[in-house]
C-alpha cells in the first residue's frame, strides 16, 4: 500500500473533501486525510495519568509522560519514548519504541534498578500496557500502513457526524480481527473506536472526549477503554500537551534512556 | 352426639363422597381443566446445569470465589486433555498437533485465553536483549535440536509440570480460559459445542492418540443433558413400573390406570407450577416428579385398594366408594399432613434448589390428596371396576408375624435397640465425599474423560487463594514475595497437591534472565524496584491472552495462587483448604491471610453445611409431624411409638449405606427427608386402624390382626410398587438420582419390615395398659366380626384369613371368621351398624 503522494504534500486542509465511492477507496482516502490533517506537529510531550478500574470499582493509578517525535512513515515512523513516573517502584523506567509499519517495532526498556537497558522482542504487541486494557498496538503509533480500510457508512456522533471507517491490521500477531473506528466529518478526528478480538466479537470500546485545539492540531484529553466482557476500564487522562519543543533524533536513543528521569 | 364429633372425619368423608359421586362428570370435567391449566405452565420450565443456583447470593464461600472471578479472571473453562497411546509428545508430528490445536481453541467463542505448552511464553536472555516467545512458535524449525530445546525446557519449568504436561512428557493439557457475556445462561453451551467438535475431529484425525474433553464448563453442560436425559427416560420407566405392578395386583387394568392418571395429574400440575414459579430443572429438582410420584402413589394405592375390597364383600361400587372415603379420609389427610412437614426440612436446607424441591414437594402432596380426595372417587365411579379375586394379598401373613412378634416383645425390643444403636453408631462414621466426577455414571462421556485425566494429568480440582499484601503494588515485596514463596513450598508438599502456581516462579525465573541466565540467580529478586521492573518488563512482552491479569490484579497489591489437587475426597479438600489457612495464620502477617475456594470446595462446604441443616429441619419437620400424629390418634404413647419407628429405618439405611459405600454426597439430604414423609405415613395407617379398633375395645392382638389385615394388602403393594420404582432410578446417568433411588427404596423397605415386626413388639410393650374409652362398646365381648364391621371388611372371605388370626387368637377369631363369612354380610351389617354410627352412609 502507498499513499497518495498529492496528498502527502498538500499542506492546507481543503474546505471541502471529496471522497471516491467505492468503500474500500472511500475509507483509506477518510483514513488518508485524517492522517494528513495530523501531520506535521514535529513532537509533542504529555502528562498521562492511567487510571485502571475492574468490575468491582476498585481503582488503581499510573503515571507516565510520552515523548513523540514525528518521522515520516517513508523514513521508518514515529519514535516515542515513555517515562513511567508512578507507582513509585517503577517511577524512571522508561520504553524507547521506533515505530517500523507493519514490521514489529524496535523496543527497549530501561531499568534504573538494575541500570541496563533491556531490548524486548517486538513481536507480542498485542498484551496489556501495564496490566490496562490498553493493549500496546492500540497505543503505538497509528501509521497508515498498518490498516487496510472499508468505508462502512456515517451516523450522528454527539453533535456532529461521523465516518465510520472499518480497518484490518495488516501486521501480524494482532488481537483483533478488525475495527470500526468513528471520525468526526469536520475534523476527522476519532471520536470512538470498536475492537473486534479474532473471533469477530466486539471485546473493547475506546472512546475519545475533551477535545482541544493546539494550533492545528485536535487533541483528545480523556481516552476511556471499556472491555465489554470483563467491565475493567482503563482511563489515559491526559493533563498537558506540549508541542514543537525541539526534540532531536539524538532524544530518542538507548543511551539517553538512562538520564531520561 | 360424642360418637358423631369422635368421628368427624369418616363423616365428611362420606358427605364429600356423596357430592362428588352426585357431580362425578363436573368434578371430573373441572378437575381435567384445571389439570391442563396447571400443566400447561411445564412448557415454561427451562433446564439449568449452572452450579451457582446451587447457592444462596450471601453465601460466603461463593463470595470468595466470585471475588477471586472479579479480581482476576472468569474462572470458566475447559481442558483438553491428549495423551499418545505410545511413547511422548516430543515428536515433529505430536508438537505441531499441539501448536495447531492451540491456535485452533481460539476459535472458540468467549475465549479470554488459551494455556499449552506449545504457547508458554518462555523468557530468555541474550546479551541485552530478553525474548520472551511461545515455547513452540510458528516458525520452529521442530528439527532435532529445536525438540530436544523444547524437551529440556518443558521438563524443568515450574509453571508447565503437572499443569500443561505430565512428568513424563507423555500428557499434554491444552487450557481454555471463558468469558462468556455476563448473565447469558447459555453462555457456556456455544463453546462446550465447539470443543466437542475440535476433540471429535482430533479424535477421528489421531486414532493414536487418546484425548479427553473436561473442566468446569463441560460439566455445566453435562448436568443439563444428563438432567433432561434422566426426566425422559427415569420417570417414563417409572411409570410403567407403577401401571405393570398395580395392574398385576389389582388385576384390572382400569384400576391400575386411575392410580397412574392420577400420579401423572399430580406430577405434571407439580412441574406446572414450578414453571410458573420460573424454578430451573437442574440435577437437584429432577429428583421433584419422582418425589411427587411416591407421595401420589401412597394416598391413591389405599383408596383403590378399599374400594377394590369392598366391591369383593359385595357392596354396590356407590357404598364401596363412600365406605372407602370414609375410613380412608382421616387417615390420607394426616398422613399427607405429616409428608408436608417432612419437607420442613428441606425448606430450611442452606441449597436454594433442594428448599425449591421441599416447597414444591409440599405442594404437590396438597395437590395429591386433592387428586386423591375429590378425583379419584369421581374416576373409580365411571371406570369399568370388577370385584378382584384376590384381596388379602399377605395380609395374613403379616398378622401372622404381627401376633407371632407380639408374643416376644422383649426378644424383639431388644434387637431393635441393639440394631438401632448400632445403625447411629454407623451413621457417625459416614465420610462425606461430594466429587461433581462421581455424579455421573459411567456411560457418561464427561466422566470416562475425567477419570482419564485424573489417572494421567489431574486438573479437575482447584483450590485458589487471593493473597494481599495490603498496599497498591505489595506485591514486589520482598518480604511479600518471600512468604508467598514459602506457602507454594508448603502446599506443593501437602497430600493430593500435584501443582501450585503463584507468582513467585515467574519471579525468579526474571531474576534469572536478567542476570544473563545464571541459574545461581533462579531466585526471588532482592528489592521491590527490581521485582516492579522486571514484572513490567515481563507483561509488556506477553501477547494477547497470555498477560498475568488472572494472576495479579489490577492494584498489584494481590496475587492468586491456585493449588490443582488430585483424586482426593472433597473432605480431604476441605481438609488441605483449613489446613492451609491456618498455615497462612501462623506464617504471615494478618493481611496475607486469606480463605480458600474453589467450586469443589464450596460444594464440600455447602454439603456439611446443607447435612447439618437436614439433621436441624428434620427434627422441626417430626415435632410437627408428632403434633399431627397425636390429633389423629389422641394418643401420646401412639405418637411416640409412630414417630421412634420411622426414624430408625433412615438409621438403618444410613448404616447399610456406610458398610456397602462408606461415604455420603449431597444427595443424602433429600433422602432422609423425602422418605421421612412417606414411611412416617405406613405407621399411621397402621395405627390409626389400630387405635379405631382399641377404641372399640378390641383386645391388643386382634386389633393388631385384625388392623394388618386390613392395611397389609395395600401397604405391601405400595412397597412392593415405590421399591421397584425407585430401584428403575439406578438406570440413572446422574449417579446421584441412582443413589437417590437405591436409598429411597430401601428406607421404603426397611421402614416395612420395621412397621410391621417391631412396631407389634413395641405396641405389645408400651400399650398394655391401655383402657378401652367407649364402655358401652368394649363391655360386649369383641369379636373379629365386630371389628370386621367396625372396619367394613370381612377377612374370612378367604379362608386362609382366618387362619391367620388363629394360630394365637384361639377361639374368639376362629368363631368370628365363621360369622363373618359370605359375600353379602358387609352390606348387611352395615344398614344394621348404622343406627349407632351416623356417619355411616345410608344405602340408597
Amino acid at each position: 500500500m502507498t499513499i497518495p503522494a498529492t496528498q502527502k504534500t498538500t499542506p492546507a486542509a481543503p474546505k471541502t473533501v471529496k471522497f471516491p465511492d467505492a468503500p474500500d477507496a472511500k475509507g483509506l482516502a477518510i483514513a488518508t486525510e485524517a492522517d494528513r490533517r495530523d501531520q506535521g506537529f514535529k513532537d509533542s510531550e504529555s502528562q498521562i495519568s492511567m487510571v485502571l478500574r475492574n468490575a468491582q470499582g476498585q481503582e488503581s493509578r499510573r503515571g507516565l509522560r510520552i515523548r513523540i517525535l514525528e518521522v515520516p512513515e517513508s523514513d521508518g515512523g514515529d519514535k516515542s519514548l515513555v517515562v513511567f513516573d508512578a507507582p513509585r517502584d517503577i517511577a524512571g523506567t522508561a520504553l524507547l519504541s521506533f515505530a517500523k509499519g507493519i514490521e514489529p517495532d524496535d523496543q527497549w526498556l530501561y531499568l534504573p534498578d538494575l541500570g541496563r537497558v533491556k531490548r524486548i522482542s517486538g513481536s507480542n504487541r498485542s498484551g496489556p500496557f501495564m496490566g490496562s486494557e490498553f493493549a500496546y498496538e492500540d497505543l503505538a503509533a497509528p501509521e497508515l500502513i498498518k490498516y487496510s480500510y472499508t468505508y462502512v457508512g456515517q451516523e450522528a456522533c454527539g453533535d456532529l457526524t461521523c465516518y465510520m471507517i472499518e480497518r484490518r491490521p495488516q501486521y501480524k500477531d494482532s488481537g483483533y480481527k478488525r475495527q470500526i473506528v468513528w471520525l468526526d466529518t469536520e475534523h476527522f478526528r476519532p471520536a470512538k473506536v470498536d475492537f473486534y478480538d479474532r473471533r469477530d466479537e466486539l471485546m473493547k470500546t475506546l472512546v475519545y472526549t475533551d477535545y482541544k485545539l493546539y494550533g492545528t492540531f485536535w487533541r483528545a484529553h480523556s481516552m476511556v477503554m471499556t472491555n465489554k466482557r470483563t467491565g475493567k476500564s482503563t482511563a489515559l487522562l491526559i493533563s498537558t500537551y506540549r508541542f514543537d519543543s525541539g526534540f532531536k533524533d539524538a532524544d530518542f536513543s538507548t543511551g539517553t534512556l538512562k538520564r531520561i528521569r | 352426639m360424642e360418637r358423631q364429633q369422635k368421628d368427624w372425619w369418616g363423616w365428611s368423608g362420606v358427605k364429600l363422597a356423596d357430592i362428588l359421586l352426585r357431580h362425578k362428570v363436573l368434578v371430573l370435567v373441572l378437575s381435567l381443566i384445571l389439570t391442563a391449566v396447571l400443566t400447561a405452565g411445564t412448557a415454561r420450565i427451562e433446564v439449568s446445569g449452572d452450579y451457582r443456583a446451587f447457592f444462596d447470593k450471601g453465601n460466603p464461600e461463593l463470595l470468595a470465589f466470585d471475588a477471586i472471578e472479579d479480581t482476576y479472571a472468569r474462572l470458566d473453562s475447559f481442558a483438553i486433555v491428549v495423551r499418545p497411546k505410545s511413547g511422548d509428545l516430543f515428536t515433529r508430528d505430536r508438537l505441531e498437533l499441539l501448536r495447531d490445536t492451540t491456535v485452533r481453541l481460539w476459535d472458540v467463542a468467549y475465549v479470554s485465553r488459551v494455556d499449552s505448552l506449545t504457547n508458554h511464553q518462555h523468557s530468555w536472555a541474550e546479551d541485552d536483549d530478553l525474548f520472551v516467545e511461545d515455547l513452540v512458535p510458528e516458525d520452529s524449525p521442530l528439527d532435532a535440536a529445536d525438540i530436544k530445546r523444547i524437551r529440556t525446557i518443558a521438563l524443568s519449568e515450574p509453571t508447565i509440570e503437572n499443569y500443561l504436561m505430565s512428568p513424563d512428557g507423555r500428557t499434554a493439557s491444552l487450557i481454555v480460559t471463558l468469558n462468556p457475556p455476563e448473565g447469558d445462561e447459555n453462555g457456556l453451551q456455544l463453546p462446550v459445542k465447539t470443543a466437542r467438535e475440535i476433540v471429535d475431529d482430533l479424535r477421528a484425525k489421531h486414532p493414536d492418540f487418546v484425548i479427553a474433553l473436561v473442566g468446569g464448563a463441560v460439566l455445566d453442560s453435562t448436568l443439563r443433558e444428563v438432567s433432561e436425559r434422566d426426566a425422559a427416560v427415569l420417570f417414563p420407566l417409572m411409570l410403567g413400573v407403577l401401571f405393570f405392578g398395580l395392574w398385576a395386583f389389582y388385576k384390572s387394568p382400569w384400576a391400575a390406570g386411575a392410580v397412574t392418571i392420577l400420579v401423572v395429574a399430580s406430577v405434571s400440575s407439580t412441574l406446572g407450577i414450578m414453571g410458573y414459579m420460573d424454578i430451573p430443572m437442574m440435577t437437584a429438582t429432577a429428583a421433584l416428579p419422582v418425589i411427587v410420584l411416591t407421595i401420589a402413589v401412597t394416598s391413591a394405592i389405599h383408596i383403590v385398594t378399599a374400594v377394590q375390597a369392598g366391591l369383593v364383600d359385595g357392596l354396590s361400587r356407590r357404598i364401596a366408594i363412600m365406605e372407602t372415603m370414609r375410613l380412608n379420609f382421616e387417615p390420607v389427610i394426616i398422613t399427607s399432613a405429616t409428608t408436608v412437614f417432612g419437607f420442613i426440612g428441606l425448606v430450611f436446607s442452606e441449597t436454594p434448589p433442594y428448599r425449591d424441591v421441599g416447597i414444591l414437594s409440599a405442594l404437590g402432596t396438597v395437590l395429591a390428596v386433592f387428586y386423591t380426595l375429590v378425583v379419584l372417587p369421581s374416576l373409580l365411579a365411571v371406570v369399568p371396576l370388577k370385584a378382584a379375586t384376590e384381596k388379602t394379598w399377605g395380609g395374613e401373613y403379616l398378622a401372622r408375624t404381627a401376633l407371632a412378634v407380639a408374643a416376644k416383645p422383649k426378644f424383639f425390643i431388644g434387637l431393635y435397640v441393639v440394631l438401632t444403636v448400632a445403625a447411629c453408631l454407623a451413621v457417625t462414621q459416614l465420610k462425606i465425599n461430594d466429587k461433581f466426577v462421581d455424579y455421573f455414571s459411567d456411560n457418561v462421556p464427561f466422566k470416562q474423560d475425567a477419570t482419564f485425566v485424573s489417572e494421567h494429568l489431574p486438573g479437575l480440582y482447584f483450590l485458589e487463594f487471593s493473597i494481599a499484601s495490603g498496599e497498591e503494588g505489595g506485591i514486589n515485596e520482598p518480604a511479600y514475595l518471600k512468604r508467598l514463596d514459602a506457602f507454594a513450598s508448603w502446599l506443593k508438599a501437602q497430600p493430593g497437591v500435584t501443582h501450585v502456581s503463584a507468582i513467585t516462579d515467574i519471579m525468579k525465573r526474571l531474576n534469572r534472565n536478567m542476570h544473563d541466565d545464571d541459574p545461581d540467580h533462579y531466585k526471588l529478586p532482592s528489592t521491590r524496584n527490581e521485582a516492579a521492573q522486571y514484572l513490567l518488563l515481563y507483561e509488556m512482552s506477553l501477547p494477547f491472552g497470555r498477560d498475568l491479569n488472572n494472576q495479579i490484579d489490577v492494584a498489584k497489591s494481590a496475587s492468586r495462587v491456585t493449588v490443582v489437587m488430585g483424586d482426593i475426597s472433597t473432605g480431604a479438600m476441605h481438609d488441605l483448604e483449613r489446613a492451609s489457612e491456618a498455615w497462612l495464620k501462623n506464617n504471615t502477617p494478618t493481611m496475607m491471610h486469606a480463605d480458600g475456594t474453589g467450586v469443589a470446595i464450596i460444594f464440600a462446604h455447602l454439603t456439611e453445611r446443607t447435612l447439618t441443616s437436614m439433621i436441624g429441619g428434620t427434627l422441626i419437620g417430626f415435632a410437627f409431624m408428632a403434633v399431627c400424629i397425636q390429633i389423629a390418634l389422641r394418643s401420646l404413647s401412639l405418637s411416640f411409638l409412630s414417630v421412634i419407628v420411622n426414624i430408625s429405618p433412615v438409621a438403618f439405611v444410613f448404616a447399610v449405606w456406610w458398610l456397602m459405600v462408606g461415604e455420603i454426597g449431597l444427595y443424602a439430604a433429600v433422602v432422609a427427608t423425602v422418605s421421612l414423609g412417606f414411611i412416617v405415613d405406613f405407621a399411621i395407617h397402621i395405627l390409626s386402624k389400630y387405635k379405631r379398633l382399641r377404641s372399640y375395645g378390641a383386645d391388643l392382638p386382634h386389633a393388631l390382626t385384625e388392623s394388618f389385615l386390613f392395611v397389609g394388602p395395600p401397604l405391601l403393594v405400595t412397597t412392593v410398587v415405590l421399591v421397584a420404582g425407585f430401584l428403575t432410578l439406578v438406570a440413572a446417568d446422574f449417579t446421584i438420582n441412582a443413589y437417590l433411588g437405591i436409598m429411597t427404596g430401601l428406607v421404603i423397605a426397611l421402614a416395612f419390615v420395621t412397621d410391621f415386626v417391631f412396631l407389634p413388639a413395641l405396641l405389645t410393650l408400651f400399650d398394655r395398659e391401655r383402657k378401652p374409652r367407649h364402655h358401652a362398646v368394649a363391655s360386649e365381648p369383641i369379636t373379629a366380626a365386630r371389628a370386621n364391621i367396625l372396619l367394613r371388611r370381612t377377612p374370612a372371605a378367604s379362608p386362609d384369613a382366618g387362619a391367620a388370626g388363629s394360630p394365637s387368637t384361639g377361639g374368639d377369631n376362629t368363631a368370628s371368621s365363621g360369622s363373618g363369612s359370605g359375600t353379602g354380610s358387609g352390606t348387611s351389617d352395615n344398614s344394621g351398624h348404622a343406627e349407632d354410627d351416623p356417619s355411616s352412609p345410608q344405602d340408597r
